[in-house]
């Protein structure tokens, strides 16, 4: 991987002190013909300057749906959203543009989020040539040298998407993202489309430049070794609400919400021996619809554990205090108050 | 089948993301002009059609330069000649040479054909990318004018517009291209819609794009395959509809020439003299055909993976 | 989780495919997608296939199901017990699939028929090759849905699929390929569309079919997980070819393809990651239109040398872990103690 050298930190700004992301009891409903959808039914994450946080989930929890709201390319129904301080939950879209070069994000599907009339040089040189950032003059020359940084040749530029393969589309999509330097990534889902092989190298190009150039990331995934490769900290959804989050290496340690216990038992481990003792979760019935999620917990319904207050009262989404400064949070009725004594 | 990463059903897909950095000199790179020129070669009904509207394009610039006799000159003595190598389509009922006279009106069907569309386009796609785009109140105003469009027949509009601006060349193709516009729209609307929620059109927003960038820049481009191919269909319809409109005398106005007018005039000597109607007709039946293969075969050419797929 | 006696090898193979080679071929190029793969797999036994895209893998099941586009060539055998299949008649091999060699499918719900209920479509199968009344089909589809755990299978039997979770619905797709009690199942990406916890259930049901049932079966993925999860023995296969096989706990404990060792140092362990570089395989998968008389991962191979270059390795013959390598690497002491 080429030496990532000669980036511009981070800017400056006057609300330094502020949390990069904020977001406050963000809600997303869509209404249908069959009814209100939750997608997003209370959220409240924050990410700190150069932190990067995991939101996991499966699909339907709308951990997607966050990101998109985030970057505004969907709208919150409720809640609120800021960025490095500023509240840009309701702001318009022309407001928003010059907010823009303090926020990126790289899709999932690296196929369809490469505009494929474009030449590489054109997609990666975009948002400086939107923002003003870099003459006209200037904007090859700029493209070349990103290009560079994410361990493609300046003769990339000339291509076209379709002439490169999945992993290389996703260094691009990662090469437009932090051509504006931003101080929060949003990255969705950036390896699931990728074969194993390819993944790693992404993942590994993610890390170095995160760690390089100090952004702060929210990190939406459904792969769990993924988001602990990567993530300061993880945040786990389920149906709308986060329902619990730690430092990764607590979560993955000693999970205490049964959702997360659960999945964390499912994903299977690549080492025969060690899979065949490990004990799996094998959860009952169905993702419950999101038209009508199940009152009380979302998870009742399939949780192992549940009891008769778990169907009627929604668990909040409560703060444990472990070792010292040490911060998680988990929306449980079983998680004991006391913290973890096991 | 399903899609599975390695499906069977699209083998060049298969090796799609294992494309060489680099490809080796000489193969030509998917996308490439010459590569869609050798795929439009591959498909022989859209090369024939290809062909035939070239033809009929180069016949209407070139009319002046081809045509033998004066299209409008009546020749009394040589009325109603069958082909002969004088007049190799034969004459009609005033001894004018038909030959001429359907290369000035493939002129006149070109004509209306092209500028029919044009006006339909100029109209259409603002409103289709504001309808699609915008969606709400911009999509509910101009799907209330795409209905009022369509309450008018199209003869109806036509003939109304011949009373009020009397029957010419100019108001048919007015008529003609309004009465696209509502198919343009349509078009321009769903392809918008289809657009505005793919990934690279949400980068672009989230570049810093304004709603003017993304729809000049990303989405109108993105668009223009399908608009194409809406055009390859409007064309003959156009030149359809000019026919009609001539030969029920609301478009060109005799003695000038035009395929309908030459059908309209043909009538009376269908018995005695059939070639008076069997070759505007047949060029009619040409044309639409020649621009409807077009169409066909741009559809598959205009991807820009290289029309593999 | 399962027992390790189903690990040891089961008597004469019931599916065993010779020198298969498929190319597909358009007017500009042909594409080699498998390249002489032979493979065996024993009653109740699980092989797993795997690989990234483009490597052949699908296109190997397909060519075993004849399954593949006219486009195709497809050279080989692959015999189900004493049946060739390979060059069979369509009809021949309309009898057999479904019956005695059922596939599923990555995305269920293109596979179903919307317009069906569940129970029909498990019906049909059961009418067309066993010759069952409608009632009959019907008591046996409850039974089936049973089988592949679908919870209240009386009910579920009467319904569309789209009144089904992804999960259920492949669920449904395996009752349908096991109902005939077929010798052999390919699974093609079984679990790929599916969430983990849904996926667990998955590997469960096509677990608990092989001990009930005997069935064998050919599981093609590209998720080393579920390989460790669910095979007894794996087929590594690369451009193509298959460049090594051996039984499950001998391919991650010392792999000696270096590719397979590219491939499990790349992959991801949950739980154990710390905040390490990941290995990476540098380079690029060739291009298949190519067949070369060489070893196709020599480009990218730090071990290669002169003769990788220009000479294919063959597969060893050596019938536990065989691999297809000028230059294996070496099992190390800590490896062998495993």
């Amino acid at each position: 991987m080429s030496a990532v050298h000669n980036i511009p930190a981070p800017r400056a700004s006057a609300t330094d002190d502020a949390p990069v992301l904020e977001v406050r009891d963000l809600e997303r409903h869509f209404t249908t013909s069959g009814g209100t959808v939750r997608a997003v039914d209370g959220v409240s994450l924050t990410i700190g300057r150069g932190e990067v946080l995991g939101l996991v989930g499966e699909s339907g929890s709308g951990k997607s749906t966050v990101g998109r709201c985030v970057v505004r390319l969907d709208e919150p129904t409720g809640g609120r959203i800021a960025l490095k301080g500023t509240d840009i939950t309701h702001l318009s879209r022309r407001a928003l543009r010059p907010l823009r070069t303090d926020m990126h994000l790289v899709f999932q599907d690296p196929s369809s989020s490469l505009d494929p009339r474009m030449t590489i040089g054109q997609i990666v040189a975009e948002p400086l040539r939107l923002h003003r950032l870099v003459p006209r003059s200037g904007l090859r020359g700029r493209a070349e040298e990103l290009l560079g940084q994410v361990g493609l040749r300046p003769e990339h530029a000339d291509r076209h998407p379709h002439e490169l393969s999945g992993g290389q589309r996703q260094r691009i999509s990662l090469a437009r993202a932090l051509s504006v330097a931003p101080d929060l990534l949003i990255a969705d889902e950036p390896t699931s489309a990728l074969d194993v092989s390819v993944q790693a190298s992404v993942l590994n190009l993610l890390a170095d430049l995160q760690r390089d150039r100090g952004f702060g990331c929210l990190f939406i995934t459904h792969d769990l070794a993924a988001v602990e490769f990567l993530a300061d900290r993880i945040a786990v959804m389920y149906l709308g609400r986060i329902v619990e989050e730690a430092p990764t290496a607590q979560l993955f340690a000693d999970p205490l919400h049964p959702y997360t216990q659960a999945l964390l038992s499912a994903a299977p481990v690549p080492d025969p021996t060690l899979q065949r003792t490990r004990e799996r979760i094998v959860l009952t019935g169905d993702l419950p619809s999101p038209l009508s999620p199940p009152p009380g917990c979302h998870f009742h319904t399939r949780c192992p554990v549940a009891m008769d207050r778990c169907r009627t009262e929604v668990p909040e989404l409560r703060e444990l205090r472990e070792p010292p400064a040490m911060s998680r949070r988990v929306a449980c009725h079983l998680a004991n108050t006391s913290p973890s004594g096991d | 089948m399903t899609a599975t990463p390695d499906s069977p059903a699209t083998p060049a897909a298969a090796d799609a993301p294992v494309a060489p950095a680099v490809p080796p000199a000489g193969a030509p790179r998917p996308g490439t002009l010459r590569t869609r020129l050798r795929a439009l070669r591959r498909n022989r009904l859209a090369l024939t059609g290809t062909v035939i509207a070239a033809v009929f394009v180069l016949a209407a610039l070139c009319a002046p330069l081809l045509a033998p006799y004066d299209p409008a000159g009546p020749d009394f003595d040589a009325a109603l000649a069958p082909p002969s190598w004088a007049h190799w389509l034969g004459t009609d009922d005033l001894g004018r040479d038909q030959l001429s006279r359907v290369i000035y009106g493939a002129r006149a069907s070109m004509q209306v054909g092209l500028l029919a569309v044009v006006l339909a386009f100029l109209i259409g796609v603002p409103l289709g990318l504001a309808a699609g785009y915008y969606g709400k109140y911009a999509d509910s105003a101009v799907s209330r004018l795409t209905d009022t469009l369509l309450a008018f027949p199209f003869l109806v509009l036509a003939v109304g517009l011949a009373a009020v601006l009397g029957p010419s060349l100019l108001n048919a193709t007015l008529a003609i291209g309004i009465s696209q516009v509502p198919a343009v729209i349509r078009i321009t609307r769903a392809e918008t819609l289809r657009l505005k929620h793919l990934d690279y059109v949400g980068a672009a927003i989230v570049n810093g794009g304004g709603d003017g960038t993304v729809l000049a820049r990303h989405i109108l481009p993105n668009a223009t395959s399908a608009l194409i191919v809406q055009a390859t269909v409007g064309i003959p319809a156009a030149i359809i509809g000019e026919a009609l409109l001539s030969f029920l005398g609301l478009g060109v106005q005799p003695p000038a020439p035009s395929l309908g007018v030459m059908l309209a005039g043909a009538q009376p000597f269908l018995g005695p003299a059939p070639w008076m109607a069997v070759f505007p007709g047949l060029a009619i039946v040409a044309a639409t055909l020649a621009f409807n293969l077009l169409g066909d075969g741009l559809r598959d050419v205009l991807d820009p993976r290289g029309g593999t797929r | 989780m399962k027992p390790s006696t189903s690990r040891q090898a089961l008597g004469a193979p019931v599916l065993s495919v010779r020198d298969l080679s498929v190319s597909f071929r358009s007017d500009t190029r042909t594409v080699h997608a498998v390249d002489s793969l032979s493979y065996d797999v024993a009653p109740g036994e699980v092989l797993a296939i795997v690989g990234e895209s483009g490597c052949g893998k699908s296109v190997t099941s397909m060519a075993v199901m004849g399954l593949l586009p006219s486009t195709a060539t497809v050279t080989g055998s692959v015999r189900l017990g004493d049946r060739e299949l390979a060059g069979a008649a369509e009809k021949e091999l309309a009898k057999v699939r479904g019956k005695d060699l059922a596939m599923i499918f990555q995305e269920p719900m293109t596979s179903l028929n919307p317009v069906l209920t569940v129970g029909r479509q498990i019906g049909e199968v059961l009418r067309r090759h066993q010759g069952l009344s409608r009632a009959e089909a019907k008591e046996r589809s409850v039974e089936l849905l049973g089988l592949v755990g679908i919870p209240a299978p009386e009910r579920r039997v009467a319904e569309y699929p789209h009144q089904l979770s992804g999960g259920m619905r492949q669920r449904v797709m395996i009752a349908i390929a096991v109902a005939c009690d077929p010798a052999v199942l390919i699974a093609d990406e079984p679990t790929t569309a599916l969430d983990v916890t849904v996926q667990a259930g998955i590997l469960e049901v096509l677990q608990s079919l092989r001990e009930r049932l005997g069935t064998a079966i050919v599981l093609i993925t590209h998720d080393l997980g579920v390989v460790a999860d669910a095979a007894d023995r794996v087929l590594v296969m690369y451009a193509g070819r298959a460049i090594e096989q051996a039984p499950v706990d001998e391919l991650f404990a010392a792999p000696r393809h270096p590719y397979t060792r590219g491939l499990l140092g790349a992959v991801l362990r949950p739980g154990q990651e710390g905040k390490r570089r990941l290995p990476e395989i540098p380079g690029l998968v060739p291009s298949l239109t190519a067949q070369p008389d060489a070893c196709t991962f020599a480009d990218r191979c730090a071990h290669a040398d002169e003769r990788c270059g220009t000479a294919r390795p063959p597969l060893t013959p050596d019938s536990g872990h065989r691999v297809a390598c000028w230059h294996p690497v070496a099992v190390t002491h800590e490896e062998a103690a495993r």
